[in-house]
């Protein structure tokens, strides 16, 4: 016993152990900072952890160089002994991380917890934001299917449009004049080596701040932030109510951490890993490419934006969004922190998530993206096809034919960029239906040049029939024959159309 | 609480934990099954039946605007090698597209066979005929008599094809714009079991219709096709078991169908009547 | 002023302060020196494709002209004509080839000009359409509808012996339309 004592003494002599743990994991915190809210840091932290044992594994299998990668993540998936479990450890890990990340920012935006004198803090955890961002996308490189691809292509783009480096820039990013070898390679230097450097550099940085400048008290309201006082005012609050964080103040972040670790891996074993899709072969077309979902609200913003607005939403608000948030705590670096004293900042919170929320859920069903195989996918309804004509049921097929679903659905099936035609004939005349269809406007192109006349007549004889049976269609009330009561024309048959 | 009670609910607690750890650890429900199979090779006659054939021709063969495939007269009535040889080009004019890859569609030669052996291993049945004799698939050349098949078109297809009938005009020139000859002659033969148009042994009282008069009535519909219409000829190369060609109505009207030998090249929608739509203004 | 207690600090008072800052100075050159010849290698080979030497482009074939029907759009694949030897698929390129008549052809590159998402060909319908965000083409690659800026990319083209070429090489982007 008296043996092992001294040589534990021995090497915190020359460790200096004790010491380094007083000075950091030791450090004395607000008794009020072992809250529930304060956890978030420490899980993101964690998730980090976890992703780079798991990357680190993933890569003893991993082939970096696109004839490869491919195989290899099939390898991983079906082969290798738990390699689906490690690729989705890593694919919840990351998902985790972006959420948990969040959380956290939230956390400190809302606590007022960015202000004096924790400006640097605040700066550095914006800069680990965006680097976790650039993980997340290099990450889906990585994984390098047909969605990598093409994700790559609207990455070179976006590059594209920068004003007069944009031809650069894309070859700066492809590594070359096309998406091929070396593109993968650079993706990941970014993804293995120089983005988890960063991140680690700067996570030094921004845990040491949390030492040296304390962490932020549990606000309370009617105690605003002063910078002549602040000071005193903290090491007050250390004197009298401070806790060493180890091991008054972590247990809550140790069963948190916890819980994200059994949440993370119930999730991989549940849900398993993402991927990858078809391989990554630009020879085939039939691909219907998505960013993962921390990416989605852009991929909709860039749908709904008009065309002007679109360098805008792709440099001007990032730039902008990211010089706010750097300027954020010497704009507002004192004053109030408790967020029941600034409606202002839970606005701004509530705002940005709801739409992040709203494009993330629209990047998710993309109303706006025709469906490709509709029209020879979905039937058309059986109650639009029995009691037709012949000369109507030729027309339900022109409909499927010209690929007319593809834009629009019938019975809930088919695209949703055009209206849902279930009811045109309540609110199309015939003579609207044919201008509009040989014309196009708005956003449906003009199909005149490929529809022959008899094609137009059947088109149009079948969406007449689009009606409830309670509501006529709509008619010319130019024409003499059609000034007839509604309920005239109603018990009309089908055949004898009014118009023709 | 009493201590056996706290015990019985503690044991609960840890049966249902590791039934649930169990159970997740025995499923693994996220390992991925299989490969994802890539568009090239699907071959799954569902599948590929679902995604290619089923927004004409209806989910399940049936109830869809245009000829049921899911009927096992038709089936019998059509050389499979007519069934193959229309999925790879289509039919020129008609809203049949072609799916073979090298006529521009997206199947690969063995879906297509997929698709015609599922279509035949699927649906066909044994079709019990008695003494009436099928018809034969196409007209083989044979023009039918124009007049002739009015007359036998007012007695026997009027009653549902007629001005202001049930059914409606099959003698709408936009209508007849749009079908092959072949087409109305399988129409005529095998009707719509889904729609309720019945067969060739029933559209005439008395007796089923023969070959002639079942050419008779096509050659009258497709006089009445408009001049300058969109003409839907329809070839299978010979040698198919059948005579040549499959054929149905040419330049305009009047005329009978084709000859054997008439191989028409490509004229699918490429081509298509160009910005002379009407508008009706 | 305290006196020198330690060795160090009589060390210091001893030697002339110009001789330390001379070093000082000196080895903050050198090193400055240094280390700008290693960063020029550093920055010229990670930075290299930034700058474009040469142009990547060449003619390539897309095969007979009888491949490609007149009045018909089909799809053509080439393998990019600079590649490396572990590219694998991701050098094969597809572009869609419509033949017009005769010697006229357009041959459009499958990248949506909106953000370069893989256009699809519909001959019913006579349309190009882009997965991604709607975007819509007539056949002739002018723009239909959705957000695209521009009608599609197409590629130089020629017909020599009996044969479609094209110049290609280079993902066609707004800021270097084929």
């Amino acid at each position: 016993m008296d043996r092992a004592r001294k040589i534990a003494l021995w090497l915190d002599d020359r460790l200096r152990i004790s010491a380094l743990f007083a000075s950091t994991a030791g450090h004395e915190v607000p008794a009020s900072a072992g809250s529930w809210f304060y956890v978030f840091g420490s899980a993101t932290l964690l998730c980090f952890v976890i992703q780079i044992i798991t990357g680190a594994c993933l890569a003893f299998v991993y082939i970096p160089s696109t004839n490869e990668a491919w195989t290899s993540l099939q390898y991983l998936n079906h082969a290798q002994f738990l390699g689906w479990y490690l690729r989705a450890v890593h694919n919840w890990g990351s998902n985790f991380m972006v959420a948990i990340m969040t959380l956290h920012m939230i956390q400190v935006f809302l606590f007022g917890a960015y202000k004096y004198p924790r400006e640097m803090t605040w700066i550095s955890g914006v800069c680990l934001l965006l680097l976790t961002l650039g993980m997340a996308f290099t990450g889906e490189v990585m994984r390098f299917d047909q969605d990598a691809y093409w994700g790559l292509g609207i990455g070179a783009s976006v590059m594209a449009r920068v004003p007069l480096v944009g031809a650069q820039l894309v070859h700066l990013m492809l590594a070359g004049p096309i998406i091929a070898g070396e593109t993968l390679s650079r993706f990941f230097t970014l993804h293995v080596f120089i983005i988890p450097g960063l991140i680690i550099a700067i996570v030094s940085l921004h845990l040491r701040l949390v030492l040296t400048k304390g962490i932020n008290e549990y606000p309370k309201p009617g105690h605003p932030v002063h910078k002549a006082t602040y000071d005193r005012e903290y090491a007050e609050i250390l004197k009298k109510e401070g806790v060493p964080f180890v091991p008054h103040a972590i247990g809550k972040d140790l069963i948190f951490a916890a819980i994200v670790i059994v949440g993370i891996l119930g999730c991989a074993l549940i849900f398993g890993p993402r991927g990858p899709a078809g391989p990554p072969d630009p020879t085939i077309v039939d691909t219907n490419p998505r960013p993962d979902f921390y990416f989605l609200s852009v991929f909709a913003a860039l749908a709904l934006v008009p065309d002007w607005m679109e360098v805008f939403v792709l440099f001007v608000a990032p730039a902008l969004l990211i010089a706010f948030l750097i300027a954020l705590p010497f704009i507002s670096g004192t004053g109030e922190k408790s967020a029941r004293r600034r409606p202002v900042a839970v606005l701004i919170v509530i705002f940005i998530m709801l739409v992040l929320g709203v494009l993330t859920y629209l990047g998710q069903t993309s109303p706006w993206s025709p469906h490709m195989s509709a029209w020879s996918g979905a039937p058309i309804p059986v109650n639009y096809v029995k009691g037709r004509t012949p000369l109507e049921l030729r027309g339900a097929a022109i409909f499927q034919n010209k690929q007319c679903r593809t834009c629009h659905s019938l019975g809930g099936e088919g695209g949703q960029r055009g209206p849902a035609l279930d009811e045109i004939a309540t609110i199309m005349t015939r003579d609207e239906m044919v201008r509009q269809i040989i014309q196009g406007s708005g956003n449906m192109p003009a199909y005149g040049k490929k529809l022959s006349p008899a094609e137009v007549e059947a088109l149009v004889a079948f969406m007449e029939t689009l009606h409830p049976l309670s509501v006529p269609p709509v008619r010319n009330s130019d024409r003499p024959e059609n000034r007839l009561p509604r309920d005239v024309a109603m018990v009309r048959p089908a055949t004898g159309r009014l118009n023709r | 609480m009493p201590m056996a009670a706290a015990r019985g609910v503690r044991k609960e607690y840890s049966f249902a934990a590791i039934a649930l750890v169990g159970f997740l650890s025995l499923t693994a429900c996220g390992k991925p099954t299989e490969r994802p199979i890539m568009p090239p090779d699907v071959t799954d006659f569902k599948t590929l039946f679902s995604e290619n054939c089923a927004g004409c021709h209806g989910m399940d063969g049936k109830n869809g605007p245009v000829r049921p495939l899911n009927d096992p007269l038709y089936l019998t009535l059509i050389p499979r090698e007519t069934l193959e040889h229309t999925i790879e080009n289509g039919v020129p004019g008609t809203a049949m597209p072609a799916w073979a890859r090298d006529q521009g569609g997206p199947l690969y030669p063995k879906q297509i066979t997929a698709l015609v052996d599922g279509i035949e291993s699927n649906w066909t049945k044994s079709v019990t005929l008695g003494s009436t004799k099928l018809p034969s698939y196409d007209a083989g050349g044979d023009a039918g008599d124009a007049a002739h098949g009015k007359q036998i078109f007012v007695r026997s297809c009027f009653m549902c094809h007629g001005k202001g009938a049930k059914i409606g005009l099959v003698t709408d020139p936009s209508y007849l714009a749009l079908v092959s000859d072949q087409n109305l002659r399988t129409s005529i033969i095998a009707g719509r079991s889904d729609l309720g148009m019945p067969d060739w042994r029933f559209l005439n009282l008395g007796h089923a219709l023969t070959d002639q008069e079942i050419s008779d009535i096509v050659a009258y519909l497709a006089s009445l096709r408009p001049q300058g219409a969109q003409t839907a000829t329809h070839v299978v190369e010979s040698g198919s078991g059948q005579t040549g060609a499959r054929t149905t109505g040419n330049e305009g009207s009047g005329n009978g169908p084709g000859s054997p030998e008439n191989q028409t090249a490509n004229q699918g929608s490429g081509g298509k009547g160009v910005g002379n739509a009407r508008t009706k203004q | 002023m305290h006196e020198p207690s330690s060795e160090a600090e009589k060390v210091k008072e001893s030697n002339p302060p110009s001789r330390r800052d001379w070093l000082f100075a000196a080895g903050l050159a050198v090193n400055v020196a240094a280390g700008v010849l290693l960063a020029i290698p550093l920055v010229g080979f990670v930075f290299s494709s930034f700058v474009q030497r040469k142009d990547p482009r060449d003619w390539i074939p897309l095969g007979r002209l009888d491949e490609f029907p007149e009045g018909k759009t089909r799809i053509a694949n080439y393998r990019n004509p600079y590649t490396r030897p572990w590219d694998g698929q991701t050098a094969n390129i597809p572009c869609w080839v419509r033949h017009i008549q005769g010697n006229q052809f357009q041959v459009f590159a499958v990248n949506c000009t909106h953000l370069g998402c893989p256009v699809r060909w519909f001959q019913e319908s006579g349309l190009f359409m882009c997965p991604c965000h709607g975007g819509v083409y007539y056949e002739d690659g002018a723009r239909a509808s959705g957000p695209p800026p521009r009608g599609l990319f197409q590629y130089t083209y020629k017909v020599e012996n009996g044969q479609l070429w094209i110049k290609g090489g280079e993902m066609p982007t707004l800021a270097n339309p084929a």
